[in-house]
Protein backbone atom coordinates (compact mmCIF):
# COMPACT_ATOMS: atom_id res chain seq x y z
CA UNK A 1 0.00 0.00 0.00
CA UNK A 2 2.62 2.24 0.86
CA UNK A 3 4.47 1.32 -2.24
CA UNK A 4 1.54 1.95 -3.91
CA UNK A 5 1.06 5.33 -2.42
CA UNK A 6 4.72 6.47 -3.07
CA UNK A 7 4.16 5.61 -6.70
CA UNK A 8 1.65 7.72 -6.70
CA UNK A 9 3.75 10.60 -5.16
CA UNK A 10 1.13 11.01 -2.57
CA UNK A 11 3.74 10.09 0.28
CA UNK A 12 3.49 12.95 3.11
CA UNK A 13 7.19 13.93 2.67
CA UNK A 14 7.00 13.81 -0.80
CA UNK A 15 3.96 15.81 -1.33
CA UNK A 16 4.67 18.79 1.79
CA UNK A 17 8.19 19.03 1.95
CA UNK A 18 9.55 20.79 4.86
CA UNK A 19 7.19 18.76 7.45
CA UNK A 20 10.27 16.04 7.97
CA UNK A 21 9.94 12.49 8.72
CA UNK A 22 6.68 10.93 8.91
CA UNK A 23 5.07 11.20 12.28
CA UNK A 24 3.69 8.65 14.35
CA UNK A 25 0.17 9.44 13.52
CA UNK A 26 0.89 9.07 9.77
CA UNK A 27 1.99 5.82 10.43
CA UNK A 28 -0.67 4.60 13.37
CA UNK A 29 -4.10 5.87 11.71
CA UNK A 30 -3.49 3.74 8.54
CA UNK A 31 -2.30 0.99 10.65
CA UNK A 32 -5.05 0.81 12.83
CA UNK A 33 -7.94 0.67 10.05
CA UNK A 34 -5.60 -2.13 8.66
CA UNK A 35 -5.27 -4.16 11.63
CA UNK A 36 -8.93 -3.53 13.46
CA UNK A 37 -10.64 -5.51 11.39
CA UNK A 38 -7.95 -8.10 11.31
CA UNK A 39 -7.66 -8.91 14.84
CA UNK A 40 -11.60 -8.65 15.38
CA UNK A 41 -11.75 -11.51 12.37
CA UNK A 42 -9.77 -13.51 14.32
CA UNK A 43 -11.71 -12.78 17.82
CA UNK A 44 -14.75 -14.11 15.54
CA UNK A 45 -13.59 -17.28 14.41
CA UNK A 46 -12.42 -18.17 18.21
CA UNK A 47 -15.52 -16.78 19.51
CA UNK A 48 -17.57 -18.92 16.72
CA UNK A 49 -15.64 -22.13 17.55
CA UNK A 50 -15.86 -21.84 21.21
CA UNK A 51 -19.60 -21.35 20.64
CA UNK A 52 -19.55 -24.46 18.11
CA UNK A 53 -17.67 -26.74 20.26
CA UNK A 54 -19.94 -26.24 23.43
CA UNK A 55 -22.83 -26.62 21.40
CA UNK A 56 -21.18 -30.01 19.70
CA UNK A 57 -20.10 -30.87 23.39
CA UNK A 58 -24.08 -30.82 24.57
CA UNK A 59 -24.92 -32.46 21.27
CA UNK A 60 -22.89 -35.36 20.76
CA UNK A 61 -24.83 -36.00 24.48
CA UNK A 62 -28.11 -35.98 23.35
CA UNK A 63 -28.37 -36.45 19.87
CA UNK A 64 -28.58 -39.54 17.77
CA UNK A 65 -26.26 -40.46 15.27
CA UNK A 66 -28.04 -41.82 12.03
CA UNK A 67 -26.05 -43.51 9.66
CA UNK A 68 -28.36 -43.69 6.98
CA UNK A 69 -28.26 -39.79 6.51
CA UNK A 70 -24.89 -39.17 8.35
CA UNK A 71 -26.76 -36.82 10.50
CA UNK A 72 -27.42 -36.23 14.37
CA UNK A 73 -30.76 -36.26 15.22
CA UNK A 74 -32.32 -34.13 18.15
CA UNK A 75 -35.65 -35.24 19.59
CA UNK A 76 -37.56 -32.22 18.83
CA UNK A 77 -40.64 -31.52 17.26
CA UNK A 78 -39.66 -28.13 15.73
CA UNK A 79 -38.52 -28.64 12.01
CA UNK A 80 -35.40 -27.77 12.31
CA UNK A 81 -32.21 -28.59 9.78
CA UNK A 82 -28.70 -26.49 10.68
CA UNK A 83 -24.53 -27.69 10.66
CA UNK A 84 -21.80 -27.00 12.76
CA UNK A 85 -19.15 -26.44 10.10
CA UNK A 86 -15.49 -26.51 11.49
CA UNK A 87 -12.46 -29.13 11.60
CA UNK A 88 -15.47 -31.46 13.50
CA UNK A 89 -18.44 -30.35 11.82
CA UNK A 90 -21.59 -32.25 12.44
CA UNK A 91 -24.84 -31.68 10.29
CA UNK A 92 -28.21 -31.45 12.30
CA UNK A 93 -32.16 -32.41 12.04
CA UNK A 94 -34.72 -32.57 14.15
CA UNK A 95 -36.82 -35.57 14.65
CA UNK A 96 -39.87 -32.74 13.56
CA UNK A 97 -37.93 -32.77 10.35
CA UNK A 98 -37.42 -35.99 9.64
CA UNK A 99 -41.69 -36.20 10.47
CA UNK A 100 -42.17 -32.86 7.53
CA UNK A 101 -40.03 -34.20 5.18
CA UNK A 102 -39.94 -36.61 2.42
CA UNK A 103 -36.83 -38.55 1.77
CA UNK A 104 -35.92 -37.12 -1.13
CA UNK A 105 -36.99 -33.57 0.40
CA UNK A 106 -34.74 -34.50 3.26
CA UNK A 107 -31.78 -35.39 1.07
CA UNK A 108 -31.91 -32.14 -0.51
CA UNK A 109 -31.93 -30.29 2.77
CA UNK A 110 -28.66 -32.37 3.83
CA UNK A 111 -26.89 -31.41 0.62
CA UNK A 112 -27.20 -27.94 1.51
CA UNK A 113 -25.79 -28.45 4.61
CA UNK A 114 -23.10 -30.08 3.38
CA UNK A 115 -22.40 -27.14 1.08
CA UNK A 116 -21.99 -24.60 3.65
CA UNK A 117 -19.15 -27.26 5.67
CA UNK A 118 -17.78 -27.97 2.32
CA UNK A 119 -17.58 -24.03 1.20
CA UNK A 120 -16.46 -23.07 4.32
CA UNK A 121 -18.88 -20.47 4.51
CA UNK A 122 -18.66 -20.03 8.75
CA UNK A 123 -15.61 -18.05 7.63
CA UNK A 124 -17.11 -15.53 5.24
CA UNK A 125 -19.70 -14.94 8.09
CA UNK A 126 -16.77 -14.57 10.48
CA UNK A 127 -15.66 -11.99 8.30
CA UNK A 128 -18.81 -10.21 7.37
CA UNK A 129 -19.32 -10.26 10.93
CA UNK A 130 -15.89 -8.64 11.94
CA UNK A 131 -16.56 -5.81 9.48
CA UNK A 132 -19.99 -4.93 10.51
CA UNK A 133 -18.60 -4.81 14.50
CA UNK A 134 -15.57 -2.95 13.39
CA UNK A 135 -17.36 -0.36 11.36
CA UNK A 136 -20.82 -0.75 13.02
CA UNK A 137 -21.67 2.80 11.99
CA UNK A 138 -21.52 1.69 8.49
CA UNK A 139 -25.11 1.30 6.62
CA UNK A 140 -22.75 -0.95 4.57
CA UNK A 141 -21.54 -2.97 6.97
CA UNK A 142 -24.70 -3.51 8.44
CA UNK A 143 -25.79 -4.56 5.02
CA UNK A 144 -23.06 -6.68 3.93
CA UNK A 145 -23.77 -9.25 6.66
CA UNK A 146 -27.32 -9.68 6.01
CA UNK A 147 -26.73 -10.01 2.68
CA UNK A 148 -23.46 -12.23 2.54
CA UNK A 149 -25.30 -14.71 5.11
CA UNK A 150 -28.03 -14.55 2.10
CA UNK A 151 -25.82 -14.97 -0.62
CA UNK A 152 -24.28 -18.09 1.22
CA UNK A 153 -27.14 -19.52 1.09
CA UNK A 154 -27.95 -19.11 -1.96
CA UNK A 155 -24.90 -20.83 -2.44
CA UNK A 156 -25.40 -23.88 -0.74
CA UNK A 157 -28.71 -23.93 -2.80
CA UNK A 158 -27.29 -24.06 -5.80
CA UNK A 159 -25.17 -26.62 -4.78
CA UNK A 160 -27.62 -28.96 -3.22
CA UNK A 161 -29.58 -28.47 -7.08
CA UNK A 162 -26.71 -29.94 -8.51
CA UNK A 163 -27.35 -33.23 -7.33
CA UNK A 164 -31.09 -33.40 -6.29
CA UNK A 165 -34.54 -32.31 -8.16
CA UNK A 166 -35.75 -28.42 -7.74
CA UNK A 167 -38.49 -29.41 -6.78
CA UNK A 168 -37.19 -31.60 -3.83
CA UNK A 169 -35.40 -28.38 -2.47
CA UNK A 170 -37.97 -26.09 -3.19
CA UNK A 171 -40.97 -28.28 -1.40
CA UNK A 172 -38.51 -28.66 1.48
CA UNK A 173 -37.94 -24.81 1.62
CA UNK A 174 -41.33 -24.34 1.91
CA UNK A 175 -42.25 -26.92 4.21
CA UNK A 176 -39.58 -25.99 6.65
CA UNK A 177 -40.53 -22.27 6.64
CA UNK A 178 -44.22 -22.65 6.54
CA UNK A 179 -44.17 -25.20 9.59
CA UNK A 180 -45.52 -24.60 12.75
CA UNK A 181 -43.10 -23.95 15.91
CA UNK A 182 -44.78 -25.88 18.58
CA UNK A 183 -41.20 -25.34 20.58
CA UNK A 184 -42.44 -21.44 20.34
CA UNK A 185 -40.22 -18.74 20.00
CA UNK A 186 -37.82 -19.29 17.67
CA UNK A 187 -37.00 -16.39 15.49
CA UNK A 188 -39.02 -15.98 12.31
CA UNK A 189 -37.26 -15.19 9.34
CA UNK A 190 -37.51 -11.83 6.55
CA UNK A 191 -38.04 -12.58 3.38
CA UNK A 192 -34.92 -14.15 2.50
CA UNK A 193 -36.56 -17.58 1.89
CA UNK A 194 -38.79 -15.92 -0.37
CA UNK A 195 -36.30 -14.06 -2.83
CA UNK A 196 -34.40 -17.84 -2.66
CA UNK A 197 -37.83 -19.87 -3.22
CA UNK A 198 -38.53 -17.44 -6.17
CA UNK A 199 -34.95 -17.96 -7.08
CA UNK A 200 -34.99 -21.31 -7.30
CA UNK A 201 -38.30 -21.18 -9.14
CA UNK A 202 -37.33 -19.45 -12.13
CA UNK A 203 -35.41 -21.47 -14.35
CA UNK A 204 -32.78 -18.55 -15.91
CA UNK A 205 -30.48 -20.13 -18.54
CA UNK A 206 -27.22 -19.61 -17.52
CA UNK A 207 -25.58 -16.27 -19.32
CA UNK A 208 -23.60 -16.82 -22.62
CA UNK A 209 -20.16 -17.04 -21.71
CA UNK A 210 -19.36 -13.87 -23.50
CA UNK A 211 -21.38 -12.41 -21.34
CA UNK A 212 -20.03 -13.85 -18.61
CA UNK A 213 -16.63 -12.24 -19.10
CA UNK A 214 -17.43 -9.14 -19.97
CA UNK A 215 -19.27 -8.94 -16.70
CA UNK A 216 -16.05 -10.46 -14.60
CA UNK A 217 -13.50 -7.77 -16.84
CA UNK A 218 -15.88 -5.47 -15.73
CA UNK A 219 -15.77 -5.77 -11.89
CA UNK A 220 -12.10 -6.45 -12.04
CA UNK A 221 -11.51 -3.34 -14.04
CA UNK A 222 -13.55 -0.87 -12.29
CA UNK A 223 -12.16 -0.64 -8.91
CA UNK A 224 -8.49 -0.48 -10.50
CA UNK A 225 -9.74 3.02 -12.48
CA UNK A 226 -9.73 5.83 -9.56
CA UNK A 227 -6.47 4.97 -8.31
CA UNK A 228 -5.29 4.62 -12.14
CA UNK A 229 -6.48 8.20 -13.22
CA UNK A 230 -5.49 8.99 -10.12
CA UNK A 231 -2.00 7.89 -10.52
CA UNK A 232 -1.90 9.74 -14.20
CA UNK A 233 0.05 12.63 -13.00
CA UNK A 234 2.10 10.87 -10.79
CA UNK A 235 3.55 8.56 -13.23
CA UNK A 236 4.87 11.77 -15.62
CA UNK B 1 -10.63 -48.58 22.73
CA UNK B 2 -13.74 -46.59 22.41
CA UNK B 3 -13.38 -43.01 22.93
CA UNK B 4 -14.41 -41.25 26.43
CA UNK B 5 -17.45 -39.22 24.79
CA UNK B 6 -19.12 -42.22 23.62
CA UNK B 7 -18.87 -43.84 27.52
CA UNK B 8 -20.07 -40.63 28.30
CA UNK B 9 -23.01 -41.10 26.42
CA UNK B 10 -23.51 -44.25 27.64
CA UNK B 11 -23.90 -43.78 31.39
CA UNK B 12 -25.63 -40.51 30.19
CA UNK B 13 -28.51 -42.96 28.07
CA UNK B 14 -29.12 -45.00 30.97
CA UNK B 15 -29.20 -42.23 33.92
CA UNK B 16 -31.85 -40.67 31.70
CA UNK B 17 -33.96 -43.80 30.84
CA UNK B 18 -34.00 -45.06 34.62
CA UNK B 19 -35.17 -41.65 35.73
CA UNK B 20 -33.49 -42.32 39.34
CA UNK B 21 -30.36 -42.15 41.51
CA UNK B 22 -28.01 -44.74 39.93
CA UNK B 23 -25.12 -46.35 41.52
CA UNK B 24 -21.55 -46.95 39.39
CA UNK B 25 -22.18 -50.71 39.90
CA UNK B 26 -25.99 -50.69 38.46
CA UNK B 27 -24.46 -48.72 35.47
CA UNK B 28 -20.81 -51.05 34.97
CA UNK B 29 -23.58 -54.35 35.31
CA UNK B 30 -25.78 -52.92 32.28
CA UNK B 31 -22.97 -51.69 30.41
CA UNK B 32 -21.29 -55.51 30.71
CA UNK B 33 -24.61 -57.17 29.26
CA UNK B 34 -23.27 -55.77 26.02
CA UNK B 35 -19.56 -55.22 26.86
CA UNK B 36 -16.78 -55.63 29.32
CA UNK B 37 -16.14 -52.38 30.62
CA UNK B 38 -14.26 -51.63 34.17
CA UNK B 39 -15.63 -50.56 36.93
CA UNK B 40 -12.74 -47.96 37.43
CA UNK B 41 -13.29 -46.72 34.35
CA UNK B 42 -16.82 -46.16 34.08
CA UNK B 43 -16.51 -44.60 38.08
CA UNK B 44 -13.61 -42.19 36.68
CA UNK B 45 -15.95 -41.23 33.73
CA UNK B 46 -18.86 -40.46 36.42
CA UNK B 47 -17.24 -38.46 38.40
CA UNK B 48 -15.69 -36.82 34.88
CA UNK B 49 -19.61 -35.96 34.24
CA UNK B 50 -20.22 -34.65 37.50
CA UNK B 51 -17.33 -31.69 37.43
CA UNK B 52 -18.57 -31.17 33.90
CA UNK B 53 -21.76 -30.43 35.39
CA UNK B 54 -23.86 -33.24 33.63
CA UNK B 55 -24.67 -35.12 36.81
CA UNK B 56 -25.09 -34.27 40.91
CA UNK B 57 -24.07 -36.96 43.19
CA UNK B 58 -25.09 -37.93 46.80
CA UNK B 59 -24.10 -40.75 49.13
CA UNK B 60 -26.20 -42.86 49.91
CA UNK B 61 -24.45 -45.67 52.58
CA UNK B 62 -20.73 -46.05 51.14
CA UNK B 63 -21.37 -45.66 47.43
CA UNK B 64 -22.26 -42.00 45.48
CA UNK B 65 -25.46 -41.92 43.72
CA UNK B 66 -25.22 -40.30 40.43
CA UNK B 67 -28.73 -38.57 38.75
CA UNK B 68 -28.87 -36.29 35.96
CA UNK B 69 -28.61 -32.58 36.35
CA UNK B 70 -31.30 -31.64 33.06
CA UNK B 71 -33.08 -33.90 31.35
CA UNK B 72 -32.61 -34.82 28.07
CA UNK B 73 -35.45 -32.95 26.34
CA UNK B 74 -34.13 -29.80 28.59
CA UNK B 75 -30.79 -30.41 27.05
CA UNK B 76 -31.96 -30.36 23.57
CA UNK B 77 -34.64 -27.69 24.19
CA UNK B 78 -31.72 -25.29 24.92
CA UNK B 79 -30.07 -27.03 21.59
CA UNK B 80 -32.48 -25.89 19.82
CA UNK B 81 -32.87 -22.64 21.18
CA UNK B 82 -29.23 -21.96 20.36
CA UNK B 83 -29.56 -23.01 16.69
CA UNK B 84 -32.66 -21.38 15.77
CA UNK B 85 -33.31 -18.72 18.92
CA UNK B 86 -32.62 -15.13 18.33
CA UNK B 87 -29.22 -15.28 20.68
CA UNK B 88 -26.74 -13.14 18.92
CA UNK B 89 -24.55 -16.44 18.77
CA UNK B 90 -26.38 -17.77 16.34
CA UNK B 91 -24.89 -15.72 12.89
CA UNK B 92 -22.08 -16.69 12.80
CA UNK B 93 -21.52 -20.32 14.63
CA UNK B 94 -24.77 -22.30 13.51
CA UNK B 95 -26.62 -21.55 10.35
CA UNK B 96 -29.84 -23.17 9.85
CA UNK B 97 -31.53 -24.27 6.26
CA UNK B 98 -34.46 -21.66 6.93
CA UNK B 99 -36.00 -19.59 9.34
CA UNK B 100 -39.96 -20.09 9.71
CA UNK B 101 -41.98 -17.16 8.65
CA UNK B 102 -44.82 -15.35 9.14
CA UNK B 103 -48.32 -16.08 7.78
CA UNK B 104 -47.46 -12.67 5.46
CA UNK B 105 -44.26 -14.67 3.94
CA UNK B 106 -46.15 -18.26 3.93
CA UNK B 107 -49.53 -16.96 1.62
CA UNK B 108 -47.03 -14.64 -0.39
CA UNK B 109 -44.80 -18.40 -1.45
CA UNK B 110 -47.49 -19.93 -1.63
CA UNK B 111 -48.82 -17.88 -4.26
CA UNK B 112 -44.93 -18.12 -6.02
CA UNK B 113 -45.34 -21.59 -5.66
CA UNK B 114 -48.72 -21.93 -7.38
CA UNK B 115 -47.67 -19.47 -10.13
CA UNK B 116 -44.74 -21.74 -11.14
CA UNK B 117 -47.21 -25.11 -11.03
CA UNK B 118 -49.15 -23.25 -14.04
CA UNK B 119 -46.13 -22.17 -15.10
CA UNK B 120 -44.65 -25.81 -15.81
CA UNK B 121 -48.08 -27.25 -16.78
CA UNK B 122 -48.76 -25.10 -19.12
Amino acid sequence: MSGLLRFCGLTFDVRIPGTGPVGVPAIAVPALVALLPLACFAHELLRARRVRARHRGVLDMVGRRSARWRATVLDHDTPAAYCLPGRRPRIVVSAGALKLLSPAQLESVLEHERAHIAGRHHLVLAATEAFARVFRWLPLAREARTQTALLLEMAADDRALRRHPREALVSALYAMAAGDAPGGAFSVGGPDAAVRLRRMLEARRRPHPALRGVVVAAAVAVPLLPPLLGCAPGMG
Amino acid sequence: MRRLGELEAEIMDRLWAWQRPTTVREIVDDINEHRPVAYTTVMTVASILYNKGWLLRAKEGRAWVYSPVRSREEYTAALMEDALGTSEDRSAALAHFVEQMGPEEVSALRKALRAAGRRTQA
